[in-house]
């Protein structure tokens, strides 16, 4: 009897005002009730306890409601632990009346904490929130709607609302209930795209329902096609062996469906030039979303195909952001990649850490090291701060030179080179010691390279080239022809031998040296060294006695930079007698920053 | 107001640069300037204008001297008031394009920093530094 009783009140707990209506009522009965309740044996609570927890209620917030399982405590904690918190929020809010649920989040609304746990669901929440509202609150009432009432939810428009497109996924499983030409449809396209198109179909129908936020939309899509591009490439390269490859084994990837997708592949020879790029588009950018008809569908599945025999034509490595998907030691194994996988990459995957990766001694007098970057958009590879990347370097030096100049030949070799390197080591196709190796290989080209063409002490191996190529110089005018342009006072390279000190140089046009006081008034100028013409190299130079000390590019009228105004300044002091110039030359950069010229350091 | 002691500061500054013009050692003739601002502690505000007239910073009625003058001096005294000027100087100077003004500035703003790349240059800081 009393049992009987404690379950009736139990559907009453969520409402302390009926409860404290039963316990006037109940009278002596309450009581009998209210004590027998053990923890584990009963209802877990008491209901004079559920009457005390309304009252407090009352006083933090003002307002005493049937509010269900909520209390602003666990609101609280909920609303901190991401969208599973606010899930459960949801939850407690809808366990209360309407005119409860109106209470708290008007008390929400208030605090501002609203539209941070509404943005942390879909819109399908806000709308179901919005539709058990009673009668009136208004100011609820449109911050829910700001939530579901635009483009990409439900619409502007309350009377219309938008209908959601499908994703191609849903509606080729409608049309497969109903023909044979959807059956094969289906297994087609999900053999094809390695089941990609089956996770991103219920992600994209969840977005388009509201059941999740884009952001959640954006990163689950992200991963999956991630992940399908790794699995697809490993399918590709290793003939169907994905499930060793992938990390923590492809449960939707097996072995015939690789090599089905193989099959599929060849299937759709006729539509290879498709290409991947727009099978990026259907599957992930949406851009070619909304397929409205079977002869779409169909398209479709030869795109997903596509995605397979696409994998065999365009191999190029293994991007880093879909080598992460795979298992230690299968991307080497897996390193003809396609360019979908590089263009996956787009969709969002957190890069390596920034920074040199290795580097090798070139073993030439004066000293070089070949050094590996990684950077944001890739690896690069680098040997001297005034040449700049390695791969640049050749390519500017080969266009200087005739297409059938042998020269050319080579460096267009040592291009490939480097190039493939370069993406092997973002690829981790070659990592750790075998980073060194290959970069040693590649040093000892340099050293040839810059044996050959008789390099200096101190001169790196393009510098070496350019020099003995007789590679044409390059000139720097002046950037401010309005500028006054004076007599300088200037110090022949004899006067100069015996003298120290800080100076101006330029070498003009023809080549000519020339050294000047540094003033600053009209006179005191590079451009007043140069008679405001064009120069070959300018700079600062300290001399001691015969010797260079430093050598730099520091002229704001002329802003030299690059390898070659290097190569001439040195070659200019060497030429007037000057000892110590070759290798002295330092590469600098104004800074706005901090109003001064600084020293370009080696990336 | 001492007018000696200007008058000395110019005298010193002119003959910093003929030596810096010359094959004579110009570091003895600026010494020389140190040596002066060093003994009149009095003559700071005086002296401080002085410098920065060497650079014709702000405006100011030139005094013929070397412009490495000012760094050299600058590097033992730290006047901050100059210092001050010569940041306001090169910030103007930057903005008008006026690069020799720059380049000149730099190298006096330099030797107040922790580390001078051109101590190596002069015997008094050579081996200090």
């Amino acid at each position: 009897m009393i049992e009987e009783a404690e379950l009736q009140l139990q559907s009453w707990r969520g409402r302390p005002l009926d409860m404290a209506f039963l316990r006037a009522a109940l009278g002596s009965y309450w009581m009998l009730i209210d004590t027998l309740d053990k923890p584990g044996t009963g209802m877990g609570w008491t209901p004079s306890q559920s009457i005390a927890g309304a009252e407090e209620q009352a006083e933090q917030t003002g307002w005493l409601a049937d509010v269900g399982n909520y209390s602003r405590a666990r609101a609280d904690d909920d609303m901190l632990s991401g969208e599973q918190g606010a899930q459960d929020l949801f939850n407690l809010l809808m366990s209360g009346s309407d005119e409860g649920r109106a209470a708290i989040l008007t008390d929400m609304l208030r605090r501002g904490e609203l539209l941070k746990f509404l943005h942390r669901l879909g819109f399908a929440y806000s709308k179901a929130l919005h539709d058990a509202l009673p009668t009136g609150y208004g100011e609820i009432k449109n911050a829910l709607q700001s939530v579901w009432r635009r483009e990409g939810a439900l619409g502007t428009d309350l009377e219309h609302p938008e209908e959601q497109t499908r994703s191609l996924n849903a509606m080729v499983e409608d049309w497969a209930e109903d023909s044979v030409l959807g059956k094969i449809t289906d297994v087609v396209l999900d053999v094809g795209t390695f089941g990609f198109n089956e996770t991103y179909g219920d992600l994209r129908d969840s977005r388009a329902q509201g059941l999740i936020t884009d952001e959640e939309y954006d990163d689950a899509v992200a991963h999956a096609a991630l992940k399908t591009a790794a699995v697809a490439t490993v399918a590709m390269a290793s003939g169907g062996m994905a499930d060793k490859a992938v990390r923590g084994g492809a449960a939707s990837v097996g072995l015939a469906r690789s090599l089905t997708a193989g099959a599929v592949g060849g299937a759709v020879g006729g539509v290879a030039d498709v290409g991947t790029a727009d099978a990026y588009d259907v599957y992930v950018s949406g851009t070619k979303d909304g397929f409205s008809s079977p002869e779409d569908y169909v398209k479709a599945a030869l795109l997903g195909g596509a995605i397979g025999a696409g994998f065999s034509g365009v191999a190029e490595g293994l991007s880093r952001g879909t080598s992460k998907y795979l298992a230690r030691g299968a991307t080497a194994e897996a390193a003809e990649a396609g360019e979908l996988a590089s263009t996956l990459d787009g969709v969002g995957v957190a890069k390596r850490p920034v920074g040199k990766i290795a580097e090798q001694p070139v073993d030439i007098e004066g000293g070089h090291r070949l050094k590996a970057f990684q950077r944001e958009s890739g690896v690069d590879l680098i040997l001297c701060s005034e040449c700049g990347p390695v791969l640049d370097k050749l390519r500017s030096l080969s266009q200087k030179l005739p297409p059938e100049d042998p020269l050319r030949v080579r460096l267009g070799e040592m291009e490939k080179q480097v190039d493939a390197l370069q993406k092997q080591i973002d690829s981790g196709a070659v990592a750790g010691e075998a980073v060194d190796g290959e970069l040693a290989k590649i040093a000892q080209d340099l050293e040839q390279l810059h044996g050959e063409h008789h390099g200096k002490a101190g001169e790196c191996a393009f510098c070496a080239v350019e020099r003995s190529a007789g590679l044409p110089d390059e000139t720097f005018s002046n950037k401010f022809p309005d500028h006054e342009v004076g007599v300088p006072f200037t110090f022949s390279p004899q006067r100069l031998m015996t003298k120290s000190g800080r100076f101006n140089y330029v070498v003009t046009t023809e080549r000519r040296l020339i050294v000047g006081e540094i003033a600053n008034e009209v006179g005191g100028g590079h451009i007043d060294l140069a008679g405001g013409h064009d120069v070959l190299a300018a700079g600062e130079v300290v001399l001691e006695r015969g010797e260079v000390m430093r050598l730099d590019n520091s002229s704001g009228h002329y802003e030299p930079h690059g390898p070659s105004p290097a190569r001439i300044a040195e070659e200019a002091f060497e030429q007037a007698g000057f000892r110590g110039a070759t290798g002295r030359y330092v590469e600098k950069r104004w800074d706005p920053a901090r109003n001064k010229w600084i020293r370009v350091e080696t990336p | 107001m001492t007018p000696s002691v200007l008058d000395e500061f110019q005298e010193l500054a002119r003959q910093s640069l003929r030596a810096s013009r010359s094959d004579d050692d110009s570091e003895s003739s600026m010494s020389d300037v140190l040596e002066l601002a060093l003994r009149n502690p009095g003559s700071r505000p005086l002296l401080a204008d002085a410098f920065l007239a060497v650079l014709g910073v702000g405006g100011r009625d030139r005094i013929e001297g070397a412009a490495e003058l000012v760094p050299y001096c600058m590097r033992t005294l730290r006047w901050a008031e100059v210092r001050t000027q010569l940041e306001a100087e090169l910030t103007t100077s930057v903005s008008a394009n006026d690069w020799r003004a720059v380049a000149v500035l730099n190298h006096a703003l330099a030797a107040f920093e922790d580390t001078w790349e051109d101590a190596t240059r002069y015997a008094r800081y050579r081996e200090a530094e």
